[in-house]
């Protein structure tokens, strides 16, 4: 080590303070505590469970009806009474029933 | 009869640590403890955060030893993770800025030895403080710590021939900086 500046660094190297008395013992306690860790799924399956935890997921809350989308007017006769001239329509966005006589 | 913990190989250590062996955890924890917070202070500077930062370190060492392949020797894996961490504090550090008042950079005369060499620490960590941090850590790494060239490349990840150019400005940009304080080296 010849290098005046090398000798100077390694003379007046900036010493670290004293460790706290409960550093040692904090470091072993968060180290052997075990982690909680969700599970990790690996492989070809996790695209089509990823997809079917998406689908239950929004089918579950009923979110795919409030997925933007084209317009569409109501639609669908479910039902056809004529001797009471009813006839109901059901709105596929919203679920609600129209009735006209 | 085996050897002690204190005898056995950091290699050794490490597949016990990694079976949950408290006691090769304190081993190692106890060897490598002085060198890894000379190396965290002297990169951040930052004594009040030190404690913190240290564990911040063992833990994830000690979390980590399972993933551990040994491709590098132990101590090589170690001081990485290290520097890692100081570069993680500096990004923190960066996010909410501390003022150092001027006066306490101010460096005053005609002091008995022990102080002066105070001072000089002072100065020693100022003037790190003011290379860029991929010159710091490379003149941390190997003017303080007394790791080899190739070591270091293997730390930070980085081509021997990259350290020797970062040691080569780092140590310019130092002599410079001592030399504006009346210091020639």
């Amino acid at each position: 080590m010849n290098d005046p500046l090398q000798k100077f660094l390694k003379h007046h190297a900036p010493q670290p303070p004293v460790a706290g008395e409960d550093l040692e013992a904090r470091i072993l306690g968060a180290a052997l505590t075990p982690t909680r860790r969700f599970a990790v799924l690996s492989g070809p399956a996790v695209p089509l469970l990823t997809a079917a935890s998406l689908v239950l997921l929004l089918g579950g809350l009923g979110l795919w009806r409030q997925i933007g989308g084209p317009v569409v007017s109501p639609s669908g006769v479910i039902s056809y009474e004529p001797t009471e001239s009813a006839v109901f329509a059901v709105d596929p966005r919203t679920d609600l029933y129209e009735v006209r006589y | 009869m085996g050897a002690t913990v204190t005898e056995r190989t950091d290699e050794a250590l490490v597949i016990q640590a990694a079976q949950g062996d408290s006691e090769a955890f304190r081993a190692l924890y106890r060897r490598y403890e002085r060198r890894v917070r000379g190396l965290l202070y002297q990169m951040t500077n930052d004594p009040e955060g030190l404690d913190d930062l240290t564990q911040e370190v063992f833990v994830k060492v000690f979390r980590a030893l399972g993933r551990f392949r040994a491709e590098a020797s132990f101590s090589t894996w170690l001081f990485r993770i290290a520097v890692n961490c100081c570069q993680d504090a500096r990004r923190r550090q960066q996010r909410r800025p501390r003022s150092i008042p001027i006066e306490d950079l101010a460096i005053p005369a005609n002091q008995e030895d022990p102080l002066k060499r105070l001072n000089r620490e002072q100065l020693v960590a100022d003037a790190l403080q003011a290379l860029k941090p991929e010159h710091r850590s490379v003149i941390v790494l190997h003017d303080l710590q007394d790791r080899p060239q190739e070591e270091i490349g293997r730390i930070l990840d980085l081509p021997v021939g990259t350290i020797k150019s970062r040691l080569f400005y780092a140590r310019r940009q130092l002599r410079e900086w001592f030399f504006t304080r009346g210091i020639e080296l």
